[in-house]
């Protein structure tokens, strides 16, 4: 895109940070700025919880084929609209807004006004640091029920320190004049109107833009709005002590197989295909494993929370977990099937019956479902 | 191409190997910055996703990307600096 640079007052060209996604409406935002001659940063932020960075991980370790599904979207943004994006790493702070969020969560454990606020507190420590003069998302007005409303946005914009500083370029129309409006370094005329939910008009933008590889509009990326996921993560939280922060491992696991807890301080989690059982063992080396021995099947992990607990299993554990193991392999129909237990170099056979019985399953199964009030009241 | 990137020697490389997105892209861009022009970095890496990505980094950045090639499951490539962009 060849414009003319948009200039301040003193001469300088006006530069902006834009959040950027990937995703439909944060690309569009970003050429919309760009377009009026105003040099643009994009900055990804990566919290640990994003789900196509999973899906690539597991494709790079299973049997992905098609190389554009594993690659980065922000960055193919940032390639298509020839904008630089840089991309930070915010898993490890990241975590303290989960579990304390001041607005409480969404209809899972995604705590969308917090996590905004806080990327943007980000973006705005990396708009001095560059020089820039203003931060803009891609965030449609009416879009998202928790976020993307207007007291919301008001709230999200004073607490990032962002005042007057913060322009939705797809929304700016419908939003009171920012500063930078005001101050003319951005056009407002050239700034949109939308709201809602319906992506139609972005689309007809995308596609009139030439912008045609961008993916499908979803509810986000996010593993946190996520209902299993979040009751996972729910149940880690409720077995960890008071005022303990999961672990980065703790976390990591909630993302693949099945999850069954053994007992306040011990999880079997069993792959579900070769990815997860790849998974597992490249993130748990030297960890414990059952595995059936005669017959293919899952790897299963056991899990013991780092720094919480490190039981050795009970004998009555143990047969229990080599009975689910047995249950998910191909000797599921037999009478008898062998499960290796392999801790580091100690490997131990265990002759089971597989656990057929659903009934008998469900009181380990970690539920699907949780009450977000359980985290407030806890 | 993986003729001529064998002769090219380069000025520093890092070992992503074992990392998936977005990491071996971050360290590519900390690298890259505190590289001067006309320097060249190599990336060794082995999460397929870098294909796509360091060629879209390069791009967005307006950094040269001198080559890309695989053996194995280890990837290679080779960014050299241009001006101040990265």
């Amino acid at each position: 895109m060849s414009v003319e640079p948009r200039l301040k007052a003193d001469g300088s060209r006006v530069k902006a940070i834009g959040l950027i996604s990937g995703g439909l409406d944060s690309t569009l935002a970003a050429r919309v700025i760009a377009e009026q001659g105003i040099e643009v940063i994009g900055v990804n932020f990566s919290t640990g919880f994003c789900r196509s960075d999973h899906h690539r991980m597991m494709g790079a370790m299973g049997k992905e084929q098609d190389e554009t599904r594993l690659r980065n979207e922000a960055l193919r943004a940032g390639s298509d609209l020839e904008i630089p994006v840089r991309v930070v790493d915010i898993s490890s702070d990241y975590m303290q807004v989960l579990l304390k969020p001041k607005h409480g969560y969404g209809a899972n454990m995604n705590p969308c006004v917090d996590c905004r606020a806080y990327m943007l507190k980000a973006a705005c420590a990396l708009m001095k640091e560059e020089g820039a003069d203003f931060v803009f998302t891609g965030e449609v007005l009416g879009q998202r029920p928790m976020s993307q409303h207007l007291r919301a946005m008001k709230v999200i914009e004073k607490e990032s320190g962002l005042t007057g500083r913060l322009l939705r370029p797809l929304s700016a129309r419908l939003l009171a004049p920012t500063e930078v409006e005001e101050l003319g370094w951005v056009d407002r005329e050239r700034l949109l109107r939308l709201q809602g939910r319906t992506r139609k008009p972005q689309m007809a933008l995308a596609e009139e833009a030439g912008l045609e590889d961008i993916p499908t509009p979803a509810g986000g990326c996010c593993f946190l709005t996520d209902e299993v996921y979040a009751s996972r993560f729910h149940d880690l939280i409720l077995h960890l002590p008071m005022e303990a922060a999961p672990s980065e491992k703790d976390v990591l696991l909630l993302k693949a197989g099945r999850h069954f807890r053994i007992s306040p301080g011990m999880k079997l989690v069993v792959g579900r295909e070769e990815a997860e059982n790849n998974f597992l063992q490249h993130f748990f080396p030297g960890g414990t494993f059952l595995e059936a021995r005669d017959f293919s099947g899952p790897l299963a992990y056991v899990h013991r929370h780092p720094g919480v607990s490190d039981e050795e299993p009970t004998d009555e554990q143990l047969q229990l977990m080599a009975a689910i193991v047995a249950r998910y392999g191909k000797g599921k129909g037999e009478e008898k099937v062998v499960v290796e237990w392999r801790s580091g170099d100690a490997v131990k056979p265990i002759e089971v019956a597989p656990l057929a019985d659903e009934e008998q399953l469900a009181p380990y199964r970690i539920p699907e479902r949780f009450d977000a009030q359980d985290l407030k009241r806890r | 191409m993986s003729a001529t990137m064998s002769d090219i020697e380069p000025t520093r490389s890092i070992d992503t190997r074992g990392t998936f997105c977005p990491r071996p892209v971050i360290d590519t861009d900390t690298a890259m910055r505190e590289l001067a022009p006309g320097e060249i970095l190599e990336i060794l890496a082995d999460d397929v996703g870098v294909k796509m990505d360091l060629p879209a980094w390069c791009r967005a950045h307006r950094q040269k990307l001198l080559g890309m090639e695989q053996e194995g499951r280890v990837i290679r490539v080779l960014i050299q600096k241009v001006g101040e962009g990265a």
